[in-house]
């Protein structure tokens, strides 16, 4: 062993490992995205990683069909339940046609903000081993997306573009405590911080902090963003599915049940630019 | 971990030098799609295969039983790393013992499985074309 820390062998790897981490820290620290390898590893198994994706939704739609159909029936029952509650609701409010305008608004993103510049991504792998769902999609700066950019779906926010490459980049979720965003209570206007936590995230929910002892804040109440940070105001993050006390500083918590399925997400839309792009990034929930 | 077990099977077999080029390579394929820093798992494979080496010139005999305790220990300094590096410090004792006792130990276990069948593998291809 001394003889070989002494050889030629080991000064070799000796420079190759120290010229690996000064070329990733060179590209994070300066660069502010992927190091050249990393980007480079990424272009040459992009490919393969397509491939290999597409074939493994054809063989998970093949067992969802037969090994879902409870869940599915279940899963039916309950949100028929929730349609009929939604309705009861909008007939006990006094003007309806407020109540018609208050749903298009989120349902017509682009129609309520015509400012988004939105690029269509698929999702090409998932970290497993990250608790709070991390992902990489297919597009890159060559597709006009850069950091911090947003990441949703039709249903709500998912998180933000953490790292940048040629042609591929990683999302970190709203699951993560290292994003925190500005949000509303779409209701009561209640403020607060939406942020993740592992605790929530095995639950794959996240926390609407920081909220004031006075608020009116109630289990199903949609929170949306307040345009804080990097997110744009007025999108959908999720909805109040319980509300506690925070043991440590006595504030009161939602947790926050997000209307995108980010374990189940094949596609997401970027946006790459919007009015106001360019706000203080909002991060380190904890 | 299959890669992490399919490095700790080659590694078995050859230098040091191509141990730590080979966990070097798989590292930076990693980090394409891992949540880690940047770089993390590509300078971490790098000294996990170069170790691996090293034990088994000079400590462990070849066998299926090096390969197994060679890829568990592999493993579990692998998810102690990821931990210290990404988790520890911003979640609860609970919340971090949560992780260790459902995601990273269980990978352990996994990751010893898969290293007989690499292990027999690169055994075989080893005696085909080196001996």
């Amino acid at each position: 062993m001394r003889f070989f820390l002494r050889s030629r062998q080991f000064k070799i790897i000796l420079s190759i490992f120290c010229a690996v981490v000064l070329l990733t820290v060179t590209a994070v620290i300066i660069g502010k995205r992927m190091s050249p390898q990393t980007d480079i590893a990424a272009a040459i198994a992009a490919p393969f990683r397509n491939l290999f994706t597409n074939v493994s939704n054809v063989v998970t739609d093949f067992f969802d069909s037969y090994n879902n159909g409870s869940k599915l029936s279940l899963e039916n029952a309950e949100l028929k339940s929730e349609i009929d509650a939604l309705r009861q609701k909008v007939a006990d409010y006094e003007e309806i046609t407020e109540q018609n305008s208050f749903y298009k608004d989120y349902l017509g993103i682009k129609e309520s903000h015509p400012d988004f510049v939105f690029t269509d991504a698929t999702l090409i792998s998932r970290d497993q081993d990250d608790p709070y769902g991390s992902f990489t999609i297919n597009k890159g700066s060559a597709s006009g997306i850069s950091k911090y950019d947003p990441v949703i779906t039709d249903a709500g926010i998912v998180g933000y573009i953490t790292e940048v490459g040629l042609i591929s980049c990683k999302v970190t979720t709203i699951l993560s405590p290292d994003i925190t965003l500005g949000a509303l209570d779409n209701r009561t206007h209640d403020s607060g911080i939406v942020t993740g936590a592992l605790s929530f995230a095995n639950k794959n929910l996240c926390q609407f902090a920081n909220l004031s002892r006075s608020c009116n804040v109630a289990v199903g109440d949609y929170v949306i963003t307040s345009g804080e940070g990097i997110f744009p105001e007025g999108l959908l993050i999720g909805s109040v599915y319980n509300i506690g006390i925070d043991e440590n500083n006595n504030s009161i918590y939602a947790e926050i049940k997000p209307f995108a399925e980010i374990s189940e997400l094949r596609s997401v839309m970027v946006i790459t630019s919007f009015e106001g792009q360019g706000g203080i990034s909002v991060e380190g929930g904890k | 971990m299959l890669p992490l077990a399919l490095l700790v099977t080659v590694c078995m077999f050859c230098s040091e030098v191509t141990a730590a080029i080979s966990g070097l390579i798989v590292g930076i394929f990693m980090d394409t799609a891992a949540a880690t820093p940047q770089g993390f798992n590509a300078v971490t494979l790098m000294v996990l295969g170069l170790m691996a080496s090293l034990i088994v010139r000079h400590l462990f005999n070849n066998n299926l039983l090096s390969s197994l305790a060679l890829c568990s220990l592999c493993t579990v300094a692998y998810y102690l790393l990821r931990w210290i590096v990404c988790l520890a410090f911003s979640a609860s004792l609970t919340e971090n013992l949560t992780y260790l006792m459902q995601t990273a130990f269980p990978s352990v276990i996994y990751t010893a499985i898969f290293a007989v069948p690499f292990y027999y593998l690169e055994r075989a291809l080893y005696n085909k074309f080196y001996k």
